[in-house]
Parts: C-alpha cells; sequence; structure tokens
C-alpha cells in the first residue's frame, strides 16, 4: 500500500458524502444529455442519437463529434478526434488500477463507467473506490441517457445551462483540495492550472491534451510523499 | 454519421477506458509514486481547462467567480463545503452582474 492509500484511509470520505456530492454532478450532466439530445436532433435521427449516448458515454467527445458531422468533416477526422479526446482515460485508468482488485471481467465491467467525475469521486474514497467508481458511474450514465431522450423529446433546460456547466470546476477544484497532502502537491495543482490556463490560450491547439500533460510534467520530480 | 461510425467510437472510447485498469501491469513504485502524485494536478488542470477559452482567454465570469468561491474554501477539505461554495458564488455574481 503507498503513502497516498495511507493518508486516504486516514481520513476516509463516507459513501453516503460521496453519493451527495455525485448528486449534483449526475443533474449537470443530465442537463448536457438535453442540450446534447436536441442539438443532435437537427442532424442525427432520434435512435442514432440516443444509441450514441448509450454506447459511447462521452459528452466532450458527443459534442465534439457532432460539430465534425455537421460541418461535414470525414472519417479519419472523426477518428482522431476520438482518439485525441480519449487518451486521456488511460492515464484515469493507470492511477486507478492499483485500487481495483477485481478479477479481470469485473475491471472489464468497471471500465465502462471511467469519466472524470466518476474517476474523480473513486480516487478520493481509499479502499472503495471500485464501489464509488460504478456506484457514481451508473448515476451520470443514467442521467446522460434521461437528458438525451429528454432532449430528443423536445425538452428545454433553460438558463441551467450556465450553472451546470459551472459545477464542472467547482468539483475538480474540490478534488484537487481533498486529494492534496500539502504544500508540495498545492503547489504541483497550482502550476498545473497555471500551466493549462496559459498554453490552452497560447497554443489553443494544445487545450484538449493539456490537463493530463501537465499533471504528469508537474508530478514527475520526485518530492516528499507526506 | 452511420451506425458503424457510432460503433468504432464507442469502441474506441470503451478501449481507453479499459487499457490500463486490465492491461497495466504491477509497477515500479517510483512509477507509482508519479502517479500518485498526480490527482491534484489533474484535477486543478481539469478546473483550470473548464474555464478557460482555448485562443481566447477565461471564459464566462459568474463560473470563474464559482471556482474561486470553491478555491476558498479548498482547506476545508471537503467536496460538499466545495460544492456549495461554489453554486452560492457562481449565484451571487450572477445576482449582482446578471447577463445582458
Amino acid at each position: 500500500m503507498g503513502a497516498y492509500d495511507a493518508a486516504l484511509l486516514e481520513e476516509p470520505v463516507e459513501l453516503r458524502s460521496t453519493l451527495i456530492s455525485a448528486a449534483p454532478l449526475a443533474i449537470a450532466i443530465g442537463v448536457f444529455g438535453v442540450i446534447f439530445g436536441a442539438a443532435a436532433s437537427a442532424t442525427l435521427d432520434p435512435l442514432m442519437t440516443i444509441g450514441m449516448s448509450a454506447l459511447v458515454f462521452s459528452g466532450s467527445l458527443q459534442f465534439a463529434l457532432l460539430g465534425l458531422v455537421t460541418s461535414g468533416a470525414g472519417p479519419i477526422a472523426l477518428l482522431a478526434t476520438a482518439i485525441a479526446l480519449n487518451a486521456r482515460h488511460v492515464v484515469l485508468g493507470a492511477v486507478l488500477r492499483p485500487r481495483f482488485k477485481g478479477s479481470f471481467l469485473t475491471r472489464a465491467l468497471q471500465s465502462a463507467v471511467l469519466l472524470d467525475e466518476s474517476f474523480g469521486l473513486a480516487v478520493v474514497s481509499g479502499q472503495r473506490a471500485p464501489t464509488v467508481l460504478v456506484t457514481s458511474g451508473v448515476l451520470f450514465y443514467i442521467a446522460w441517457i434521461a437528458g438525451t431522450v429528454l432532449g430528443v423529446l423536445g425538452a428545454s433546460v433553460g438558463g441551467l445551462e450556465g450553472l451546470a456547466a459551472a459545477l464542472f470546476p467547482v468539483l475538480f477544484i474540490g478534488l484537487a483540495g481533498v486529494t492534496s497532502r500539502g504544500r508540495d502537491t498545492a503547489i504541483r495543482a497550482a502550476i498545473a492550472a497555471a500551466s493549462v490556463i496559459v498554453v490552452s490560450i497560447l497554443v489553443p491547439g494544445a487545450y484538449t491534451f493539456m490537463p493530463i500533460v501537465a499533471a504528469i510534467v508537474v508530478a514527475l520530480p520526485g518530492g516528499r510523499t507526506k | 454519421m452511420t451506425w458503424e461510425l457510432v460503433l468504432v467510437m464507442a469502441a474506441i472510447t470503451y478501449a481507453s477506458r479499459a487499457a490500463a485498469m486490465l492491461l497495466l501491469p504491477p509497477l515500479p513504485e517510483r512509477v507509482r509514486g508519479v502517479l500518485d502524485r498526480m490527482p491534484p494536478a489533474l484535477f486543478a488542470g481539469l478546473a483550470a481547462q473548464a474555464v478557460v477559452v482555448p485562443g481566447e482567454g477565461l471564459g464566462d465570469s459568474a463560473m470563474i467567480a464559482g471556482a474561486i468561491g470553491a478555491l476558498l474554501v479548498t482547506p476545508r477539505r471537503s467536496l460538499l463545503a466545495c460544492l456549495i461554495a461554489g453554486v452560492v458564488a457562481y449565484a451571487g455574481w450572477r445576482l449582482l452582474f446578471p447577463s445582458p
């Protein structure tokens, strides 16, 4: 068991509080599901819109694909976008892997709901990471599908889009705070955040990769683990 | 867009999610140390990514107010407190500076 796991076990996050934290995010994901469903209906038939949400289950990728399809992009551009946007999942999986002790089949099923938000809730849950990943991931999946269906049926989210969008940075800041273990990790996190902002503004093409790249770069130098 | 393309996208997405979870061998201690140090930086980077408009600058001011509200309560190390503070800051900003 690494020092990080031990630190987390000393301050366990209760499953109940994790679910309470997941609920507003599920609502936010549902809101974006409605927006996706409504937007995609103009380009795709309803069955394919809902089918895409059910099978792909990736808001960022689905919105990107919708934009590319609408602008007439070819299959190569779509594939390149899918690979670029999904690359971060490999790193998320690598961070979580030591916490998952189940069989190959169990991990194969658990992987289906690995997304930024469920990863975040899982990684702060110590030994309960598999349960939290699956519970929150399934909740988010249901919210995404329900939102897509409502959007296809013509629902509108009114002025909730801004609030829903604002929940994501708030969640990630909260997760950064919970997982920070002192000045050393907090400074690394601040450097990563500043790098993402500066590079995204100066080199827009790097925007998609920057969180992962910055996290790897700031984590590489050795340091105190406590 | 065709069903074949949707299935390919689904396969790529699932493969990316499952790759490390299924195929990653036991890692050396040094690599685990790097992975252990990554989450706070990764979350901070994802938060920064959410508030920035690529090629332009910082995005919606109310969203940034929400992020600052959450940032102020991070010493409490409570996710719920951050969510509440962020939403209150976002709503407060919207109240003070309504969108045109």
